[in-house]
């Protein structure tokens, strides 16, 4: 008994504190990786440049592959349309997403008690679409907005399917956010004659707003890597997009052409995962701090 | 002055209250007394409404505040909390500034005016006696507060809406006998322009602090109202056996 007791947890410790290095190290392996094999795309041709030119030169070609337009079917050239698509693309999206996806929370979470006949079936309607391929979602998008629709190959077609996929995530995790907030605060805040929406945008939402900024990180990492999706429905074209009715190739999309239909562009697949990458970094910093000065703002504990 | 008549309370199947017909006169302090489960809390929650706040609760009979019935479908339930404010046993403060937490309800109700929010939080926070304390850190988060200072901020926050009757749910039993003995004080200052129902465990509180006392108990199908009186009527002599076997501590 005592042999067992002295070693166990001490191995247990080991391995829980050894547990964040695969993952860290898988990222930073991934990071690596794409900065190698895509620099390339931005490392001056002429090797005779060096010290401060060549950071400008550097600079200036990250810059020229970030807004110039694909040459050669994207083995030259930048990326500049593509990147402009996937904005509007992720904009649409958003747009349709957050305030839907907020409403559905707060009706789920404020307004219908927690064993309420359709609030349970929206529940369960919303994991088992969570878990459904984005293939699926392509599809969908591809009868019911391009189609049915008429809004053919489209950014407007894209936004509206990626927001269906991106739904569930933020629904579940925003209404956690407002389940996590006491149902003490709600007591004060009626008992001080708060009607029920002044509740739910002065004292629920500022606290319950870590939540959403996670299920809205979520959702845009889903949406951003999506390619079966958007294929069928926002298209394939890398021109700069001149409307939301236009076809535009999204990062990921453009990736995948890259590096399984050209030949030769895999260095450019790499530069423009990198970009992806870093992209999903900036987001994911900006979103909190994002959080932190609108919707937290309220929210004081020092 | 607040009166309720035949008043039930149910939670699905379950009575929490039952049958009790009281009448709380202005500028009181009442104290309702009993064990755990005799309805006491159900008693306060009816009187502000607080009950619509669970589903499963029905409440039958009626209560009366002047000449308004409290649970007609038509009551303006914001303009209900506005008249009859309530402190919790653990004070429940907003993560929020102490100027916000005070400022928030009078906004909620329509004041806007910032000279006019800042004279109303400065002069609640003096009858509370809570100004001095905080008047530096008004804008740290109230949960920096120790225990007995957040409970009298609640009463602070109740207070700034003007309030004709407070109804408190053992406002001291999370607070050492210091911070007690300041809300009590405030207490009984209170009742110069408020009317105040107070449910507590502590008897000799009740003995100290209170005009009138109601006393109810439950055999497990629900509160019922055993005596109410005078307090010291009550606790000198009282009617029931029951009354007095509680009070003496020999039940409950």
């Amino acid at each position: 008994m005592a042999r067992r007791e002295s070693w166990f947890p001490h191995l247990f410790d080991t391995c829980v504190w050894l547990a964040p290095v695969p993952i860290a190290g898988l990222f930073l392996w991934l990071l690596g990786d794409l900065v190698i094999r895509g620099g390339g795309a931005f490392w001056p041709v002429d090797t005779e440049v060096t010290g401060i030119r060549s950071v400008i030169v550097i600079a200036e070609q990250i810059i020229h592959f970030l807004t110039a337009s694909p040459v050669r079917a994207g083995r030259g050239g930048g990326i500049g349309p593509i990147l402009v698509s996937t904005g509007l693309i992720l904009t649409v999206c958003m747009f349709v997403a957050l305030p839907i996806g907020l409403g559905t929370a707060i009706l789920l979470s404020e307004f219908l008690a927690e064993q309420n006949r359709f609030g349970r079936l929206v529940r369960r309607s919303l994991d088992v679409l969570a878990g459904v391929p984005s293939i699926v979602f392509g599809l969908f998008g591809n009868a019911f907005f391009c189609r049915f629709l008429g809004l053919r190959f489209s950014i407007a077609a894209g936004g509206l399917t990626l927001a269906c996929m991106v739904l569930p995530l933020l629904i579940r995790s925003a209404e956690e956010g407002f389940r996590a907030v006491p149902e003490s605060q709600r007591q004060a805040a009626a008992a001080l004659g708060f009607s029920r929406w002044s509740t739910v945008f002065r004292i629920i939402i500022p606290q319950a707003s870590l939540g959403i900024v996670v299920g809205l990180i979520l959702g845009i990492g889903r949406a951003v890597a999506e390619t079966a999706a958007l294929i069928f429905t926002s298209g394939y074209v890398d021109r700069m997009p001149r409307s939301l009715g236009d076809s535009g190739r999204s990062l990921s999309i453009h990736i995948y052409d890259l590096s399984m239909n050209v030949p030769g562009g895999n260095e450019n697949a790499y530069a423009s995962a990198l970009v992806l990458v870093v992209s999903l970094v900036v987001i994911n910093v900006s979103a909190r701090k994002l959080a932190a000065s609108f919707l937290h703002r309220e929210v004081s504990h020092t | 002055m607040i009166t309720t008549k035949n008043l039930t309370i149910r939670y699905g199947d379950k009575v929490a209250l039952r049958d009790v017909s009281l009448t709380f006169e202005p500028c009181t302090i009442t104290a309702i007394l009993g064990p755990s489960g005799s309805g006491k809390t159900s008693l306060l929650a009816s009187l502000n409404r607080l009950t619509d706040l669970i589903p499963s609760c029905r409440v039958d009979g009626s209560v009366r505040i002047d000449d308004m019935d409290v649970f007609e479908r038509n009551t303006d339930v914001v303009e209900l909390r506005h008249r009859v404010g309530m402190i919790f046993q653990r004070p429940i403060l907003f993560p929020m500034t102490i100027r916000r937490n005070l400022e928030l309800p009078l906004r909620e109700h329509g004041y806007r005016n910032q000279t006019l929010l800042n004279e109303k939080i400065e002069r609640t926070l003096v009858e509370v006696g809570l100004w001095d304390e905080v008047k530096d850190r008004m804008e740290r988060s109230a949960l920096t507060l120790s225990g007995g200072q957040q409970q009298r901020l609640c009463l602070a926050r109740a207070l700034v809406l003007n309030p004709e009757m407070m109804l408190l749910d053992e406002p001291c039993s999370a607070l050492d006998p210091v911070s007690t003995g300041v809300v009590e004080e405030l207490l009984v200052r209170l009742r110069t322009k408020c009317t105040l129902i107070v449910v507590t465990h502590n008897l000799a509180q009740a003995r100290r602090i209170s005009d009138k006392s109601a006393f109810l108990w439950s055999e497990g199908d629900g509160g019922k109202l055993i005596e109410h009186g005078e307090t010291r009527m009550m606790f000198d002599s009282p009617r029931e056996a029951l009354t007095e076997a509680y009070l003496k501590g020999k039940v409950g």
